[in-house]
């Protein structure tokens, strides 16, 4: 299964990644919006992981670029959010297509329950 | 007059000598002229001629008198008028009898004296009104001649300056002037001395009494007949008022510079205390991931025992600081007005049962009686996860202020009024009156020996005050020291004001 992690921060992306490896999961990861941006458009990724603080191309940036390219109702997408977002915010962004937002620190075990029932759905 | 008779003489004299030499004549012409004898007869009979022409000498000259004085004499009074003009006195009106011509004289002379009468009324009543305005005016005025020397001052300078006018005048006008301006004013008043010139310009005077105020001074210039100047009225206004303005105008400008940048550093604060906590929190996402890994069995090959436990100490204190870090987020969020709350309905009664079943189990290890006597059927327009956020903070307090045997903690929520009032009341050490100002300040816990056992950020009551706030509401504690403490919250119903106010 092929998962896209778009995460800035190096210490983050790295204990992620080497989970889901672990967990038997071909995990890519980018760590800005605008690479994640082009990965997606460019592979087919079962699952992307999409940080939303990110500095110049936030993970606000990816969701609107991906709406304008009409690709954000084909890609299935999770957001790590920081623990600070409002429930208003996370229900907006599922919404407009988002599949789920996981509060940081993520919960490895939480997190591949997650991927899994994203991928069934 | 002089030249009156001198004239009636010669002409009176000249008419008696023609009337002489005509007799004689005639008598010579008519009778050839004899020896002594004729000589006696033309005396004789000269006689009454010579009579005769005295006779005609003093009619002549009494008349030529009498005529002479008709003319000389309204000239005379004329005169003697024009002689008191010239001394001053316009109140002459002489009345002169004469021939018409002098009777056309006199009358041009008097309309002549009635218009330079009438000319000097109005110059006197002109000179009155300027030296009335003045004396009397409000406004200070001082005339100073080009030697520097106050030659008059009006009331309103010399009170205002604590002096009587005889005293300021003659002195010289520096006495008058603040110190510090002293200089000042000299260089304007030499100035002045060349160009005869001087704009508003702004001198502190001294009152009698040291005491000083601001002043605008300007000047109008003084000329002698020739031209020449010779001093100026200075017109003296006292800014003080403007001054006071002016000054507490600078001083706002200052205090809302002063106050923007306290807010600028205050912002700036905030900003960095929050970005500093979002540093803090970030290397705990990894720290807690890795311990994780560590924690499942064979992911990164198996640990012993001891190593095990170690990870689970690493694990605890990571989730502690990042509880405690969540706290501190949170109450800046709070305090900064950041914070965002998701409103919707909920069934009060129904979150506080849950409550209730949450924390039965610890209540009942603690053997602690926990009772909920909330009403049925209540409900509330608000954020249903920060309401339960305070409940949850004033159950745990409530938990460690609790004596181990015989505690006692209720929860409850009743309605009152628009709003729903929530309260958690325990049987714990109460809250020294001391101290009871400070419980919704930061880092405040009652007793710092509590600390050991209570191991919360000392920010819950700081939170829970925060978000009953944000919510619209209010909280407040009664507590009697050594037996008891309640902690009551009101949120407003805000389906109850939307109501009304549509």
């Amino acid at each position: 299964m092929k998962l896209l992690l778009i995460e800035d921060n190096d210490n983050i992306s790295g204990m992620i990644a080497q989970y889901l490896r672990l967990k038997g999961y071909d995990c890519m990861v980018t760590n800005n919006g605008k690479d994640g941006l082009n990965q997606i458009l460019a592979e087919n990724y079962d699952v992307a992981l999409l940080d939303l603080a990110m500095p110049e191309f936030s993970g606000y940036d990816v969701i609107e670029s991906l709406e304008v390219t009409g690709k954000l109702k084909e890609q299935k997408l999770i957001v790590l959010t920081a623990s600070s977002i409002t429930e208003g915010k996370m229900k907006e962004l599922e919404k407009r297509g988002v599949y789920t937002c996981i509060k940081k620190p993520v919960q490895l075990n939480e997190l591949v329950k997650v991927i899994q029932s994203c991928v069934e759905s | 007059m002089r030249l009156g008779l001198q004239i009636a003489i010669i002409v009176s004299l000249f008419a008696c000598v023609m009337t002489v030499i005509g007799y004689v004549l005639l008598v010579q012409w008519n009778k050839p002229a004899t020896s002594t004898t004729e000589t006696a007869e033309l005396i004789r009979t000269s006689t009454p001629i010579i009579l005769f022409g005295i006779f005609i000498f003093i009619v002549m000259a009494g008349t030529m008198t009498f005529l002479i004085r008709s003319v000389t004499n309204p000239v005379k009074k004329l005169r003697d008028a024009a002689d008191k003009i010239t001394r001053g006195n316009l109140d002459v009106q002489p009345n002169i009898k004469g021939t018409t011509e002098v009777r056309d004289l006199v009358i041009s002379f008097n309309t002549m004296v009635n218009t330079l009468k009438k000319a000097k009324e109005l110059q006197s009543a002109a000179v009155a009104k300027y030296k009335n305005l003045y004396e009397n005016a409000p406004g200070l005025y001082r005339t100073v001649s080009v030697d520097g020397i106050i030659a008059d001052c009006n009331k309103s300078f010399a009170e205002h300056l604590g002096y009587t006018v005889e005293e300021v005048i003659g002195t010289h006008y520096n006495k008058y002037t603040d110190p510090k301006d002293v200089e000042a004013m000299t260089h304007s008043f030499e100035t002045w001395k060349l160009t005869g010139v001087v704009k508003n310009i702004e001198i502190w005077l001294k009152t009698k009494g040291g005491t000083t105020f601001p002043t605008l001074i300007s000047v109008s210039n003084l000329y002698d007949e020739k031209g020449n100047l010779i001093g100026c009225n200075n017109v003296i206004r006292d800014i003080s008022e403007i001054h006071e303005a002016r000054k507490k105008r600078e001083k706002d400008a200052i205090m809302d510079l002063q106050l923007a940048e306290v807010k600028k550093m205050e912002k700036l604060k905030d900003e960095f205390a929050s970005m500093m906590t979002h540093e803090l929190k970030t290397p705990l996402t990894p720290i807690m991931g890795h311990c994780e890994m560590l924690k499942e069995p064979g992911l990164l090959g198996d640990l012993n025992q001891i190593q095990l436990d170690s990870i689970n100490k690493i694990s605890e204190n990571a989730l502690r600081l990042q509880r405690l870090i969540g706290d501190v987020m949170l109450a800046q969020r709070l305090e900064i007005g950041q914070m965002n709350f998701d409103k919707q309905k909920f069934e009060v009664t129904k979150l506080m049962s849950e409550i209730h079943n949450d924390y039965s189990k610890i209540m009942n290890e603690k053997q602690i009686e926990f009772v909920n006597s909330t009403q049925e059927n209540l409900s509330l327009w608000s954020d249903k996860n920060r309401v339960r956020e305070v409940i949850d903070n004033l159950i745990q307090n409530a938990v460690d202020f609790t004596p181990k045997n015989n505690g006692r903690i209720e929860i409850g929520a009743r309605s009152e009024d628009s709003k729903v009032v929530f309260y958690v009341q325990d049987n714990g050490i109460g809250i020294p009156k001391a101290v009871q100002p400070t419980m919704f300040k930061k880092f405040y816990q009652v007793d710092a020996s509590h600390r050991r056992k209570h191991t919360g950020t000392g920010l819950g009551l700081v939170i829970c005050k925060g978000i009953v706030e944000g919510l619209g509401g209010g909280i407040w504690f009664e507590s009697e020291p050594g037996k008891s403490t309640s902690f009551y919250f009101s949120i407003p119903d805000e389906v109850y004001w939307k109501n009304r106010l549509t």
